[in-house]
């Protein structure tokens, strides 16, 4: 599985890549990006099964990547999930109408996360 | 080959032929079939467990306060007093039985705000947050905790298994 | 987005305090395995009194603005790295600008979760990204200014909310 992580902070992309890691999660790769515009570009040359992406974040936030996603049939299986310090239902709600598979809110464990991308992960292979 | 080994001030004598009894300030790792690890009063302090089910190792650490820098002396003679040396003198001697790291299971289970001292200090608190910052530092995932609250715990941990039974007051629950 | 009737809390600036304690609270404890208590003068005497990092980050949530900026000794910033990265004992030292971007990070994640406290849980906001420079210790005695204790290491939280707060938000 290729996992690309988008958040604008390079240590919490460092903390999640991590995470991983420890995880069972059979990972081929993990990409890395710093606001949606670097992540589209990845998306594009790259073929990744499961994205986790921030919300607030320069260029394109999380919210735009998600929307620009949803319109292009090409990313139909791509399992996403939002990692972000916005938990309001007004997101959630968004996120919902965007495919997203799981919705975690900052700050968090590590067993948290973990057992998120457990959950992703398994989406992402079904 | 079946080992019990205590540690850290434990006495042969306390428990039986199928159970070790851990005080506080204590650990202890065992591979003996049919064996349980127990443990009393853990109220601010934290019990830590571990298990690798291929290996069949099972240990667990009693530990009262976060760091050792504390009290350095009491450190060098009885490091399971501390977090940040018992934890890794569990985790060695559990090596030292086949336990391997990634696949370690680890439970935690205490760090309660009991009245007094310890809880004007957040001791039960201070603990928790030691306990899983080290676990973090080295790579090891919680997989199960029973922690907080304001009652003191006892734990049995059965070596065959790695199950834990965790008794508060009267009531009883299974990690 | 908004209808009828039901009340959000408006972001009022002298309520502050305790939903900005809550939350460094919370990002410390969850996020760092940090403990955070009450602040006293001697702590502050005994800190740095150059290279803190502070770290501003700017809200906007449609109807209020802001800002919150957290203010970290140097020691304390290299415990929190080590927390957060799980950095191992014997690896090398962070560079300096991954500590930099990890203070932002928290400034980030402490703003967020204030918001969310303050406002309600049905409203989203936007967040700058974090600006983060290196400071003389901050001074004791500023108004708007929260002063903690996070692993014995003295923390200092300021924000600033605009005058629109006074608006009360509307929401079916």
């Amino acid at each position: 599985m290729r996992i690309l992580i988008v958040d604008d902070s390079s240590m919490m992309r460092s903390m999640i890549k991590r995470v991983v890691r420890m995880t069972d999660v059979p990972v081929d790769e993990i990409l890395e990006a710093g606001d949606g515009a670097e992540a589209l570009k990845l998306l594009e040359s790259h073929d990744v099964q499961l994205l986790l992406t921030d919300i607030n974040m320069p260029v394109m936030n999380g919210a735009d990547l998600l929307r620009r996603l949803a319109k292009n049939d090409r990313w139909r299986d791509l399992t996403r999930v939002i990692i972000s310090t916005d938990g309001s239902t007004e997101r959630r709600e968004e996120a919902a109408d965007l495919s997203v598979c799981c919705y975690l809110k900052k700050p968090f464990s590590p067993e948290v996360l973990r057992d998120v991308l457990t959950h992703a992960a398994e989406a992402a292979r079904a | 080959m079946n080992e019990s080994l205590q540690l850290a001030g434990t006495s042969n004598d306390r428990g039986s032929s199928t159970r070790l009894i851990i005080g506080i300030g204590e650990l202890a790792v065992s591979t003996a079939r049919g064996m349980k690890i127990t443990t009393h009063a853990v109220g601010s302090c934290i019990a830590v467990c571990l298990f690798d089910p291929a290996a069949h190792v099972a240990g667990m650490l009693h530990f009262l306060l976060p760091e050792a820098s504390i009290n350095p002396g009491r450190a060098a003679t009885h490091p399971a007093v501390f977090a940040d040396t018992g934890i890794p003198l569990l985790f060695q001697k559990a090596y030292s039985h086949g336990l391997l790291k990634q696949r370690a299971i680890v439970k935690l289970v205490g760090g309660a705000d009991m009245v007094g001292a310890t809880a004007a200090f957040s001791t039960g608190k201070r603990n928790l947050l030691a306990a899983r910052n080290l676990l973090w530092r080295n790579g090891v995932f919680i997989a199960a905790e029973d922690v907080g609250g304001t009652d003191a715990r006892t734990v049995h941990m059965s070596v065959d298994d790695g199950r834990l039974q965790v008794m508060t007051g009267r009531s009883q629950k299974e990690l | 987005m908004t209808s009828s009737h039901t009340q959000l809390k408006p972001l009022a600036p002298d309520a502050a305090v305790a939903p900005i304690r809550a939350a460094v609270t919370a990002v410390a404890e969850q996020s760092f395995y940090a403990m955070v208590d009450g602040c006293d003068e001697k702590t502050l005497e005994k800190s740095p009194p150059n290279a803190w990092l502070v770290a501003m980050i700017r809200f906007d949530d449609g109807h209020t603005s802001g800002s919150l900026a957290c203010w970290v000794p140097p020691d304390l910033a290299l415990t929190m790295f080590d927390s957060f990265c799980g950095r191992e004992p014997g690896q090398p030292l962070p560079p300096a600008h991954q500590i930099y971007d990890l203070v932002g990070e928290f400034s980030n994640m402490v703003c967020g979760d204030w918001l969310s406290r303050s406002i309600g849980h049905r409203q989203s906001f936007e967040l700058s990204q974090p600006i983060v420079v290196q400071a003389p210790r901050p001074a004791n005695n500023i108004s708007r200014r929260l002063w903690v204790k996070v692993n014995e290491r003295p923390m200092a939280v300021d924000w600033y909310v605009n005058q629109s707060f006074s608006m009360l938000h509307l929401e079916a």
